[in-house]
């Protein structure tokens, strides 16, 4: 595990990065909780405010995004100790809990969605008509949600990982050369600044002339 | 330029922080309203996720500095730098953080430069000064600033803590003050650096003043800047330390003299009225190899062996060396 360095010894050993997901990833397999602890740590925030950000109020009434955070933290410990998760570089252990939490959304937001037509079925006139989307929804059109989810499956699993480091995790791209072994911090500054470049193309993308543009075929 | 390139070059430069026009360049056919919507989508969800602002429900961001600090309070603040005591949120520890405004930086190039230095700067290793733990190019900060250096915070207190509280420190303790961060200088030197920004607030102790160690080093550009002037704020700091106040405040014709000399020049220190002769034999006494070299004029007990240093021995040093054996 990582262990912050004694101000005071006089032979501080020399300080981690984030760079070791792979290495907590194998202490935590081979019994390390404190391993697992510190991994699970330094994702635990980012995944909140993607939850918070996605499961809608309705949603939010039946399972708070703490309770949420902590099933998907606890279904990736346990993914991690069978070795269900196979850690294949380059954030994929972000990807891995990111794509669980999605997982996790949907399901609960379809739930609280069956829910409440359940609750107005039996007492419509008292239910106010409650604001249904998710908080994320105030700022951003759902419908670029899902360009973006689509956007991303268009660009190579590698690239891509290093680029939901930096967009969704906010790791910088000193870290994020070390995590993924870019030779430097430019190398990965380019590397995501290609696939945001696509994913930005992929999001503007008029569907309407793509349509056209299948049906001229 | 095609469409598809013009978009990826202004992801590139929201990305960077640059201030874009979307409504005009959607207004002149740049870009499709689309496109424009595509880009704020990212770029909000980026700063959603990394906690520059806060959703509905969830808790206000408070003194963010971009991703994971909060800051805590402050300790140094110039126009182009800034530097928190810092809570990291993601590592559940508290740093100091140094932020450097682009505006620090004459070119994009002496920028990479400078981050260069630094990294070598990261191997530097002396008990007498916190660590650097991270180095960042924060080009993609929305805030502007570029560069963020996140370093150990070695204790709970700063010299400037206590004088602020009205307490003073020994000569026992005040000697091996100098005699550690003087050390930290020399040791910074011998690899080419400086530090430029040592300061009462930039120095931690330990609960029982035993240990000092420096932080907020590293300066643009670390590895031209003047040596004096680190000695020359040591020098301030050491006299603060026994004094209770910082130099040149007390004596009328100090600070006559300092009001004449220009921004950038050193300045003159009083005479220290204030302190009595024994706390200075003390302050000697305590060590007979230090009390020995002061007596015979050759300072370099104060900078652990160091004679590079020497050469650019600062006035307010040779002052406090005189005061001390007067």
């Amino acid at each position: 595990m990582t262990k912050d360095p004694d101000p005071l010894d006089p032979n501080p050993e020399p300080a981690n990065d984030l760079g070791e997901t792979a290495y907590m990833v194998q202490q935590a397999r081979a019994g390390d909780r404190e391993a697992m602890n510190d991994l699970i740590n330094r994702y635990k925030k980012p995944l909140e405010r993607f939850m918070h950000a996605r499961l809608s109020p309705a949603a939010h009434r039946v399972h708070d995004t703490q309770d949420g955070t902590q099933d998907v933290l606890i279904a990736a410990y346990s993914a991690v100790m069978s070795g269900r998760f196979q850690y294949r570089g380059l954030g994929s252990f972000w990807f891995y809990l990111r794509t669980s939490a999605r997982n996790y959304i949907i399901k609960k937001n379809q739930r609280a969605g069956e829910k409440k037509m359940l609750e107005l079925s039996e007492e419509s006139g008292l239910a106010p008509a409650a604001a249904g989307e998710p908080p994320i929804a105030s700022m951003i059109e759902l419908e670029q949600m899902l360009q973006y989810e689509r956007a991303l499956e268009t660009v190579p699993e590698d690239q891509r990982n290093a680029f939901l480091l930096f967009h969704e995790v906010g790791m910088s791209h000193a870290n994020i050369a070390e995590e993924c072994g870019f030779p430097s911090a430019d190398a990965a500054r380019m590397c995501i600044a290609r696939v945001r470049a696509k994913v930005a193309i992929e999001m503007g993308r008029d569907d309407s002339k793509d349509a056209r543009n299948k049906n001229s075929r | 330029m095609s469409n598809d390139e013009k978009l990826a070059e202004v992801a590139e430069a929201l990305a960077e922080g640059r201030d874009i026009n979307l409504d005009q360049m959607e207004s002149t056919g740049e870009l499709t309203a689309k496109q424009v919507r595509a880009l704020r989508a990212l770029h909000v969800m980026h700063q959603i996720q990394v906690g520059e602002i806060a959703l509905p429900g969830e808790a206000p961001v408070v003194g963010v500095m971009t991703t994971r600090f909060e800051e805590i309070r402050e300790l140094a603040a110039r126009e182009a730098f800034r530097t928190h005591i810092c809570k990291d949120r993601l590592r559940e520890r508290d740093v100091v953080v140094r932020r450097i405004d682009k505006s620090a930086f004459p070119s994009r190039g002496a920028m990479v430069r400078y981050v260069r230095d630094l990294q070598r700067l990261k191997q530097i290793d002396h008990p007498a000064l916190a660590r650097i733990l991270e180095v960042e190019d924060c080009a993609g900060d929305v805030a502007g600033h570029v560069v963020r250096i996140v370093m150990e915070r070695p204790s709970d207190v700063t010299i400037g803590d206590r004088i602020r509280a009205g307490k003073m420190f020994t000569s026992r303790q005040t000697a091996r003050a100098a005699r550690e961060l003087g050390a930290a200088l020399a040791h910074l030197e011998s690899r080419g650096f400086a530090h430029h920004g040592i300061s009462m607030n930039a120095i931690f102790y330990n609960s029982d003043a035993e240990r000092f160690v420096a932080a907020d080093y590293a300066d643009p550009p670390p590895t031209k800047l003047l040596q004096p002037s680190a000695v020359c704020n040591l020098g301030n700091c050491i006299f603060t330390m026994l004094a209770g106040r910082p130099p040149g405040g007390a004596d009328e014709r100090a600070v006559s003299a300092n009001a004449a000399v220009p921004p950038g020049v050193f300045r003159l220190i009083d005479r220290a009225r204030g302190i009595e002769a024994p706390v200075i034999a003390d302050c000697i006494q305590w060590d007979a190899e230090m009390a020995k070299l002061a007596a015979a004029g050759d300072s370099r007990a104060w900078f652990g062996g160091s004679t590079g240093i020497l050469h650019a021995f600062s006035a307010p040093f040779h002052a406090i060396g005189k005061w001390m054996h007067r």
